[in-house]
Formats: C-alpha cells, sequence, structure tokens
C-alpha cells in the first residue's frame, strides 16, 4: 500500500461504526434523561391537553369499579344563578350541592356540584337545566387526578335540541358533548345524511 | 522517450467510506434516533404529571349557621390551613394554589377566605346538608392528618349565645393508581372555634387511625415537588 497517497478523509468501516454508537449514546442521553426531566418542572403545562388526561384517567380506572368523579358547574354571570340552580341529572348514585363562590373583589358566581358517586355513566346522560344560560359557563371535569375546565357558551337553539346543557358519559372518545353551534350543524349533517 | 508517470491510487475496497458518506450516515443515525426516542412514551405527561392518584376529603353537616374547615398536615411539619387569603380557590375552577405544596393540583368547594357558605345539598329524607371538600392530585407519598374546624357564621347574636354543638361527619378516598380505599371517621360533634383531629377507620379494616398514609406511586412518576 502507498502511504504517502492514503487520502486522510478515509475512514475505516470500524471507525465509522465507532463514529455512529458514540452518536447513539449521546442521543440516547439527551433524549432520554432530558425529556424525562423536564416534564417534571412544568406538570401542569405538559404536551398533553387537560381534556386528553382526564380520558387517559377515565381509562386507566378499575374496570370494576368506577372513582367518583366530580363536574363543577359555575356561571360567569350572577344573574343565571336560577340557570344554576336548576341544574339535574336523572340518575341514581349521584349528589348535588350548591354553592356560591366570592371573587377577591365581593363578586359572587352561583355554581353546582355533580358528584358521580360511582364514576361518570356508562350510557350517555344529559345535565339539564329549566333553560340556556345567557352567559358563558366554566365547567370543570375531575376524574382521577385530572381536571378539564373548558368555558362553553350554551346555544339556545341547541340547548332545546338536545334538552339540557351537555351529554356526559363514559364513553372515551366523547365524555362530554356540550349543546353548542357546533352540536347542532353535527346534527343537521345527520339529518341531511337520512 | 517519454515516461508517463502513472499515479498510483489507493486500493479501494467496497467497505471503504469517504469523509462525506460518514457526515451523511452520522445525520441519518442522528434523525432516526431522534424520531425513536420523540415517539417513545417514555414519561407520560398529563395535566397532572402522569398521575392518576388522588385523595379527596369531605366534611359533611347539617347546620346551616356553622362552617367547617379541613386543615392538613404533611409529613407531621407541614401545616397547610385553607383559611387564608393565599389559599383562596379561583371562584370559577375551585383551583387552589399553594406555593410549594406537596401535591400538583388541588380542587376545593364550599370554603374560602372570601365567605363561601359551603356546599348545600339535601340529605335523602329532604332536610338540608351543608359540605365542603377537597380533592388532591398526586398527593405526595407520606403520611397526611386532616383536621376539622368550625367556624360560626352568625354574627352579633352568637356573642350572646351559647355555642351548640354540630354533628361534623368526614369521609375520605384514596386512590393510589391501582386500587381504591375509603376511609370514614366517627361522627364528632364540635362547637365553633374548636379544632378537632380526624381520626379514620379504614373500610374494611379494624381499628381506628389518625393518619392517612400514602405510599409511593405504582407507576413511574415524578415526585421532584415532594423533595425526592
Amino acid at each position: 500500500m502507498d502511504f504517502e497517497s492514503e487520502n486522510p478523509f478515509f475512514l475505516s468501516f470500524t471507525d465509522v461504526l465507532t463514529c455512529v454508537l458514540g452518536g447513539s449514546v449521546a442521543l440516547f442521553l439527551i433524549f432520554v434523561v432530558m425529556v424525562k426531566l423536564a416534564p417534571a418542572h412544568q406538570a401542569s403545562t405538559s404536551a398533553t391537553s387537560p381534556r386528553d388526561a382526564v380520558a387517559m384517567a377515565l381509562a386507566r380506572e378499575p374496570a370494576d369499579a368506577r372513582l367518583p368523579a366530580v363536574l363543577q358547574i359555575v356561571s360567569l354571570n350572577s344573574g343565571d344563578c336560577d340557570v344554576v340552580r336548576s341544574i339535574g341529572v336523572e340518575l341514581p348514585d349521584v349528589e348535588l350541592w350548591d354553592f356560591t363562590t366570592r371573587t377577591a373583589n365581593g363578586d359572587h358566581r352561583c355554581g353546582k356540584l355533580v358528584v358521580f358517586k360511582a364514576g361518570l355513566p356508562v350510557a350517555s346522560t344529559v345535565v339539564t337545566a329549566d333553560r340556556a344560560p345567557g352567559a358563558a359557563l366554566r365547567v370543570s371535569l375531575s376524574v382521577g387526578a385530572s381536571t378539564w375546565s373548558p368555558l362553553v357558551r350554551i346555544d339556545p337553539v341547541a340547548f332545546t335540541g338536545m334538552k339540557g346543557l351537555m351529554r356526559i358519559g363514559s364513553r372515551l372518545s366523547n365524555i362530554i358533548s356540550f349543546a353548542t353551534r357546533e352540536r347542532i350543524r353535527r346534527a343537521f349533517e345527520k339529518d341531511v345524511q337520512r | 522517450m517519454s515516461v508517463r508517470r502513472r499515479r498510483r491510487r489507493p486500493p479501494e475496497t467496497s467497505l471503504a467510506l469517504s469523509f462525506i458518506d460518514t457526515i451523511s450516515g452520522g445525520f441519518g443515525a442522528a434523525f432516526f434516533m431522534f424520531l425513536i426516542f420523540a415517539s417513545l412514551p417514555l414519561d407520560t405527561p398529563t395535566a397532572s404529571g402522569g398521575a392518576t392518584r388522588f385523595m379527596e376529603i369531605w366534611l359533611t353537616w347539617t347546620s346551616v349557621d356553622e362552617l367547617a374547615e379541613i386543615t392538613l398536615d404533611y409529613g407531621g411539619g407541614r401545616k397547610i390551613v385553607r383559611m387564608s387569603a393565599e389559599n383562596a380557590p379561583d371562584p370559577l375552577t375551585g383551583a387552589i394554589s399553594v406555593s410549594g405544596a406537596p401535591w400538583k393540583e388541588a380542587y376545593s368547594n364550599g370554603f374560602s377566605w372570601f365567605g363561601e357558605r359551603g356546599l348545600a345539598g339535601t340529605q335523602t329524607d329532604g332536610t338540608g346538608q351543608y359540605g365542603t371538600r377537597l380533592r388532591l392530585a398526586a398527593p405526595c407519598p407520606g403520611e397526611w392528618r386532616v383536621t376539622l374546624s368550625l367556624h360560626s357564621r352568625r354574627e352579633g347574636e352568637s356573642w350572646f349565645t351559647d355555642n351548640v354543638p354540630v354533628e361534623v361527619a368526614a369521609s375520605a378516598i384514596l386512590f393510589d393508581g391501582v386500587k381504591d380505599v375509603r376511609y370514614f371517621s366517627q361522627v364528632v360533634e364540635i362547637v365553633a372555634g374548636q379544632h378537632s383531629p380526624i381520626v379514620w377507620q379504614e373500610e374494611g379494616a379494624e381499628g381506628a387511625t389518625p393518619v392517612i398514609g400514602i405510599a409511593r406511586p405504582h407507576r413511574s412518576e415524578s415526585l421532584i415537588s415532594c423533595g425526592t
């Protein structure tokens, strides 16, 4: 072999294997150690949405004994107190509690706590009320260690069609469906298809 | 006669790679590794950091004039009192934000610094019932003690009358990610201004205990907020 003409940039197959192995170890350390540490500092702003976290918590519950789930509904307008007070769920093993929260500046907000003592119902169940609220509702659903708190504006027409504020059940693909315009559109599309 | 000088090339083998090949291969391997490790469910992040564990504590009583408060004592050294402006729950969600708390999230109803009047419900016999609840997501492992305090909402008139004892019942549920354990307490008779540590009876077990013991989680779960 002529050593003078050997290209110094040429690497042997062994060099390449060593290089790739070293790179793999470095990447392993980066993506395993650092990625695992990162969520611990910002647990509540993780990539999984709170809605997915609730579904995940529901999926992880014991199938034979569902755990108490809590649905909290608070109106953003104190003028809707009569609507919130009228909220009901036609199910056994459900506790209903009324409450009034106070803000730091003295305003009050009316709320209803629905405790599903045996977990969310298997069949989708309507959460009823006397009429559609005028203001938006803050709805918080706690299942296991996860809570999802969407802000919802109930549509009066959808409320009439659904005969309630929302439907709630333990079907993972659709735990809550609210009486909103989106639902009207879906229902309308179904009617057209028929 | 000209002498043609032939340049000798190094012998090539099928396994020899150029520098460019190596760089290209390295980038390919790096991208491949990125796809593998970025898509693996190494640590399932959820709103509560991957935990399903929770503890929920309820106090219930029947007097409209009083309000019961839950005070937590964690690990024998950390006392968390809810009656403070710093621990006031969000009026719309009930979320409590306590600095350095030994849990990941907490939700409460029926009691706050700003004058909530308790949860109002109806018993099966139609009489009124009042309550307050506290739900802790991913509570830290250790021993938890719960103290019941009773506050009177009567104002002027209570100064001139004797406090009437109020019966308060406590219950708790603890889910460790695999199984749930229910706790109950004997009904406690307490007057406004008093504090009473709750003695728990575990459902299906004998004996009473002043603490709710939380074991380390079964699943891989970050406990950095617990100092471990």
